[in-house]
């Protein structure tokens, strides 16, 4: 309980009690008091908040592992930012995490000297590879946001833009209309293979079945409503 | 939840807590609307997650490296769970799928716009904003207010200049 202990510093022998008595008696007694209580629990879960940099191999290692696979990315894109690219944005992240992954054992494996910079055990390993994972799955799920415009952040800058003159719902409907909003998102569908055109109908393929049952089913469990 | 996978429990548990008290709350309460559930949620399995850490008889541990992976993979969990379900509330992609399915012999491309114009995708979005108070409107005419998403959209033009080299329009 090093929290405790460093409370203490100044009377040995006074209890968790008495310190907190003493320090309701002075200015801003509540945030100590508080404190003192959040050191008690803290110290209670046995926490150190003093960790060594050792104790955090693994997390460590999870960030190094996406940072790589990011910078593997970042290059990537910068090259010829590819088509369709969500599933080439997964397939590149998740290869990428698993070479840096095998290149770290590689050198825990062979160079004696540094295994101290890397965790010990499979399991410690696997989390560290799965907090890779899970950050990169983090990222993917924000990156549609950065590579199609989002409708809101199009309003936001539009009202940004008209500053204190503002601007009516009118010129935002003239804006943004379904050439600029609908019809890129239904050759989304169809290069994607979610939709296929059969003369001048759309219909989902089977792909796009699933997807579709997944949401509605959630929506349904949920209890909502259409979304969109 | 000891060994050297006592992480991966840990998480799990703390995920489905994370699922299920969302699903209550929106079945419970629906006026409280799905953001209300999904915060609610994500509270309840870091509750979970906290609690499942200080289970008697569970090893000890040595410092916040062995705490903080567990909870960064369950904060990263939440982020992609809310993304689930703002994807079912507010992709244009997941709607007109909705919509397709909902029309086994299939729409043409006017009668899917007819069920979902950029007139209902802009009206909503902008009742979104002024509810939670980033856009205002007085005598007709709409104003950007101060407020996060402005930051929001400032990181993603960031993103876009590392990956594209460019702001794209």
């Amino acid at each position: 309980m090093p929290l405790i202990i460093a409370s203490r510093r100044r009377r040995p022998d006074a209890s968790h009690h008495e310190i907190t008595r003493a320090a309701c008696h002075r200015p801003f007694a509540y945030p100590i008091y508080l404190a003192s209580h959040v050191a008690v629990a803290v110290g209670c879960f046995g926490f150190s908040p003093a960790a060594k940099p050792s104790d955090m191999k693994v997390f460590l290692l999870g960030i190094a592992l996406f940072a790589i696979a990011f910078g593997v990315h970042v290059v990537r894109w910068r090259i010829a930012p590819p088509k369709g690219s969500a599933a080439i944005l997964i397939r590149t992240l998740v290869a990428a995490i698993a070479v840096a992954a095998l290149a770290a054992l590689s050198i825990d494996y062979f160079i004696p000297d540094a295994a101290r910079w890397f965790p010990e055990g499979v399991g410690a390993w696997c989390e560290s590879v799965t907090l890779a994972l899970a950050i990169a799955a983090s990222y993917v799920m924000t990156y549609p946001a950065v590579e199609v415009e989002s409708p809101s952040f199009l309003i936001v800058e539009f009202l940004k833009e008209a500053g204190v003159h503002g601007v009516t719902r009118q010129d935002l409907h003239e804006r943004l209309n379904n050439a600029a909003l609908v019809r890129p998102h239904v050759q989304d569908l169809l290069h994607e293979g979610l939709a296929v055109e059969q003369g001048a109908v759309l219909r989902l393929t089977a792909r796009g079945r699933c997807v579709a049952f997944v949401f509605m089913s959630w929506r349904q469990m949920l209890g909502a409503t259409k979304g969109g | 939840m000891q060994g050297e996978f006592g992480w991966l429990a840990t998480v799990a548990l703390a995920s489905i807590t994370n699922v299920l008290v969302q699903i209550v709350c929106c079945r419970v309460f629906p006026a409280g609307g799905t953001y209300h559930s999904i915060r609610l949620g994500a509270l309840a399995g870091l509750a979970a997650l906290v609690v499942l850490f200080a289970v008697p008889g569970r090893a000890p541990y040595s410092g916040w490296g062995d705490v903080l992976p567990a909870v960064a993979i369950y904060v990263c969990f939440a982020y992609v769970f809310f993304h689930f379900n703002n994807m079912g509330e507010t992709a244009r992609r997941i709607r007109l799928l909705t919509e397709l399915a909902e029309a086994p012999s299939g729409l043409a491309l006017d009668e899917l716009v007819v069920r979902y114009s950029a007139r209902e995708i802009v009206d909503r979005r902008l009742e979104r904003l002024l509810a939670s108070g980033y856009a205002s409107e007085a005598g007709g005419k709409l104003c950007a207010e101060k407020g996060s998403v402005m930051l929001v959209v400032r990181v993603i033009w960031l993103f876009r200049v590392l990956l594209f080299g460019r702001k794209r329009r």
